[in-house]
């Protein structure tokens, strides 16, 4: 495998290792604000865990891959919020999982119906806030190598516009030599 | 990445390790109480009723009901109340002990206990615990449909609407069962 290819395949393991993590974060959240009796630490009003979480980790999981293109990063925050509805889905039907409890309609839909809540609220908050992380970090937090390209970048295009005012120059002078002599008939 | 980015990594790191723990403790404690709601059905019985009374002492007659419940989980769970309405079947009406219209003619009076959620009987996971509640007969009107013995002198008490609440030790959560009524079909001779 090639230096470029390992790469690649590095970066993509970390985009997936950021994604899970922010998923697991979300999800226990959730579950910890939306089902407060079975949960064993207490993370006070259940509103704003609900409503903040999944935003402060879509801005965390965004300043995190600040490397990346902002469509990756808004790819993360759909992954994220995606994962973590799944990890609420395994929460809830976890007695099923278990072989304690046995599926029923009325088990189903209240499970279903959970589910749905946690995709409502933490799909675009997730996706919002990753977008809003990866603004952040481009601002205030590029890496080293996000710097170093960009200085190259404002290198190139000071050398593109001294490279333009040389040649404005050039033509500005030539125009000033053709007006005391006309130019060669082409015929 | 950014120093200040590192940190946060950090920290984000950190807060999915608590969410990670978090999450598989929560569903453990889901399961463990979900184990319990589903499987208390049935373990949950009245399992005899006695009548200590010695009709020459003079003293009201007490009835002495016993539940038996067994916890199927592997969590506790602590008994904290217990109540149903005594009855008292009269084998000389036309009525089955379990026929509404006879019962409304056999209501003795209710009875239960209620005890303070860490003051209740705990049950420890797989295990069965008694609890004995005692009914007194105490009115005129309750000790005449309370003393219809049959043609032995056994007495027929029937415990209608049984129901058991129980809390989970460690959690806010509690549950009822409803388990079946309770008719003593031999009879029962007072004892005292």
């Amino acid at each position: 495998m090639d230096e470029e290819t390992w790469a690649l395949w590095r970066r993509r393991a970390v985009f997936l290792a950021w994604v899970v993590v922010g998923a697991v974060i979300v999800a226990a959240f959730f579950v910890a604000a939306f089902f407060a009796d079975f949960s064993s630490i207490d993370v006070g009003d259940p509103g704003a865990v609900l409503l903040l979480v999944p935003l402060l980790t879509g801005l965390l999981l965004g300043i995190l891959l600040t490397d990346a293109e902002i469509v990756v990063a808004a790819g993360a925050g759909v992954a994220c919020a995606t994962l973590a509805a799944a990890f609420v889905a395994v929460f809830l039907f976890s007695p099923l999982l278990a072989g304690v409890a046995v599926g029923s309609n009325i088990f189903a839909a209240f499970t279903i119906s959970r589910v749905a809540l946690s995709v409502v609220l933490v799909f675009p908050l997730v996706v919002v806030g990753s977008v809003l992380g990866r603004g952040v970090g481009d601002m205030f937090l590029p890496s080293p190598r996000l710097k170093r390209q960009l200085e190259e970048l404002r290198e190139e295009t000071r050398r593109w516009h001294d490279a333009l005012d040389r040649l404005e120059r050039r033509q500005t002078a030539e125009g000033e030599v053709g007006e005391t002599e006309p130019p060669e008939r082409k015929d | 990445m950014h120093p200040l980015a590192r940190i946060l990594a950090v920290a984000y790191l950190a807060l999915a390790v608590v969410g990670g723990f978090v999450l598989v403790q929560t569903s453990l404690n889901y399961v463990n109480v979900t184990d319990i709601n589903v499987n208390i059905e049935g373990k949950v019985a009245v399992t005899g009723v006695e009548i200590l009374w010695n009709r020459s002492s003079g003293v009201a007659p007490i009835v002495k009901v016993s539940v038996t419940a067994t916890n199927p989980g592997r969590i506790p769970i602590e008994a904290t109340s217990v109540d149903f309405h005594l009855h008292m079947d009269d084998p000389n009406d036309v009525y089955l002990w379990f026929d509404n219209t006879g019962l409304e003619l056999t209501r003795i009076a209710p009875g239960g206990i209620t005890k303070r959620v860490g003051q209740g009987f705990v049950i420890p996971p797989g295990t069965s615990r008694i609890i004995e509640i005692l009914v007194p007969i105490l009115s005129q009107e309750q000790m005449a449909r309370f003393d219809l013995p049959d043609a032995d002198g056994r007495y027929h008490p029937v415990v209608w609407e049984p129901r058991f609440i129980y809390f989970f030790v460690g959690f806010d959560l509690f549950n009822s069962v409803f388990p079946p009524p309770y008719y003593e079909g031999l009879g029962v001779v007072p004892i005292g």
